[in-house]
């Protein structure tokens, strides 16, 4: 028996004379139990962690790309829940649709987020604000014609067959971690604008002057309070 | 803490609400003496689940089953997830650890499954090198679970058992004997599960798997979404009487049902168990 028959068995390659199937299966029959099972599983795992991405494209483009994915990918980390991370990239060469991509990036980060410690809310102090110091890096900023919210609410309670997410409009969103739970918030033009442009230069002085009005404070110090402290 | 005769489930995300629940109501009273986990579902999380098992490892023991330590592929250990591995070994301390007696696949690709290899003297002495090493690096013996397979190699010399025997008296290892696998590789190849009894003594093995199988016609397959079958419980009654201080876990995978469905299982063995 070579010795390199396990990359034979990976590359599909072994002999079938080294193997005997199990009951009335042909050696080249239990082997395709053993490939199909492989198929199938990083299928799973990307149905998994791309669900609404999936409902978006439907079972068949879905399935198609999916299979492309992972024949050109085959899965080298041990945890299959790492399976697919360059998939939103896959998809942005693969898929004419950039909402798709949007949409899949959006679940990576999420799936990012959700793994991630529970992040705790603080209290912004005159201090901090003086500083103008804020680090934004675990906040995720998206703009799209995707109604990311109807997409969230439905991720909570099981994706429905008949979800409509594309919207007319572009709207924007940050995407964080409060304690243990992932919340989606909608920002307006300005308030996406500021915070998007703070999270890149990390600090209020540097920050373009942009006309924000009194009601967009609130909601800036809402996602500034799950800024990582420094 | 020694893993005597406690009976316990797999620890699976789709019964994290109902188990809060009853955790809220009284988190000493969830019907079970312990949890088993996937070790790599928690290995590089800080999120939620992690958060719960936390929860629960403040009232139940925990046992840790991984899936990735490759053991009979020709790479070498891979310290990087042992190191993981061992740095959830001391936050979690769990009373067992156990993996598989299979390969995953090549650095290339991991195939996630639970693969059969050649049983062989060479295989021997390899795995046994490799365990030596891991059990030193993780500072505890090796709880090793025998496959269920759809394939066997015309190269190998001798049984799954005696295979683990020879394992087991080189290092030290112990045995997780998943009687499901047993039955579904009676089924598939005719080797019988009394190789697994009358081979290993009564303190070597450390735990007992049981799941249900699905019937593919041509063959038994291990998808571990069924109750467990009626002749799988008669193998339990009788294993039970000869291994009585191994711990029992009922696995549920796939078409999981209801916490209080699994929990049914966990009774049903209590009572044939204890």
């Amino acid at each position: 028996m070579d010795h390199n028959w396990q990359k034979q068995f990976v590359l599909k390659t072994i002999d079938s004379k080294l193997i005997k199937g199990a009951r009335s299966l042909s050696s080249e029959e239990a082997l395709l139990v053993y490939y199909q099972d492989y198929q199938a599983r990083m299928l799973e795992a990307l149905g998994k962690n791309y669900e609404a991405t999936w409902v978006m494209l439907g079972d068949e483009e879905f399935f198609q790309l999916a299979n492309d994915f992972i024949e050109k990918f085959p899965s080298k980390h041990f945890s299959l829940n790492q399976f697919g991370e360059n998939f939103p990239e896959f998809l942005a060469i693969n898929c004419d649709d950039s909402d798709i991509f949007l949409m899949s990036d959006y679940e990576r980060n999420f799936w990012k987020l959700f793994h991630q410690d529970a992040n705790e809310k603080k209290i912004l102090k005159q201090e901090d604000i003086e500083k103008g110091l804020f680090d934004l890096s675990q906040i995720y900023f998206f703009e799209s014609n995707v109604d990311l919210q109807l997409i969230f609410k439905n991720r909570e309670s099981g994706i429905s067959e008949d979800l409509k997410p594309f919207i007319n409009e572009s709207k924007r969103y940050a995407l964080y971690k409060m304690n243990n739970i992932v919340k989606v918030l909608e920002l307006n033009l300005n308030q996406f604008h500021f915070l998007k442009e703070l999270k890149d230069l990390k600090s209020f002085l540097k920050v373009k002057p942009i006309p924000l009005k009194e009601e967009d404070w609130p909601i800036i110090f809402e996602v500034l309070s799950f800024s990582k402290t420094h | 803490m020694p893993a005597n005769n406690l009976f316990g489930m797999g620890l699976r995300h789709a019964h994290f609400e109902e188990i809060l629940k009853k955790f809220s109501d009284d988190p000493k009273s969830l019907g079970l003496d312990f949890f088993e986990i996937i070790t790599e579902n928690f290995l590089e999380t800080r999120g939620r689940p992690y958060q719960i098992l936390l929860k629960l490892r403040e009232y139940y023991p925990m046992s840790f089953h991984g899936v990735s330590l490759n053991l009979a592929s020709n790479e070498s250990i891979d310290f990087d997830y042992l190191s993981k591995l061992k740095k959830l070994e001391n936050e979690i301390e769990p009373f067992l650890v156990s993996d598989h007696l299979c390969w995953m696949g090549t650095k290339d690709k991991n195939f996630h499954s639970l693969l059969p290899f050649p049983y062989r003297m060479q295989e021997v002495n390899m795995l046994s090198e490799k365990i030596d090493k891991i059990q030193e690096f993780l500072g505890r013996p090796l709880i090793l679970e025998n496959l269920s397979a759809y394939m066997q190699f015309t190269e190998s010399e001798m049984s799954e058992a005696e295979f683990f025997l020879k394992l087991h008296k080189k290092t030290g290892c112990h045995l997780l004997l998943d009687l499901n696998n047993a039955y579904v590789n009676f089924h598939n190849f005719n080797t019988h599960w009394q190789d697994w009894y009358q081979l290993i003594s009564s303190d070597v093995v450390k735990e007992f798997h049981l799941a249900g199988f699905s019937d593919r016609g041509e063959f038994y397959f291990d998808t571990h979404s069924n109750p467990v079958h009626d002749e799988v419980w008669k193998l339990y009654q009788d294993f039970k009487r000869k291994f009585s201080n191994a711990a029992t876990l009922i696995e549920w995978d796939e078409d999981i049902p209801s916490f209080e469905r699994v929990l049914e299982e966990v009774q049903k063995a209590k009572s044939y168990g204890s």
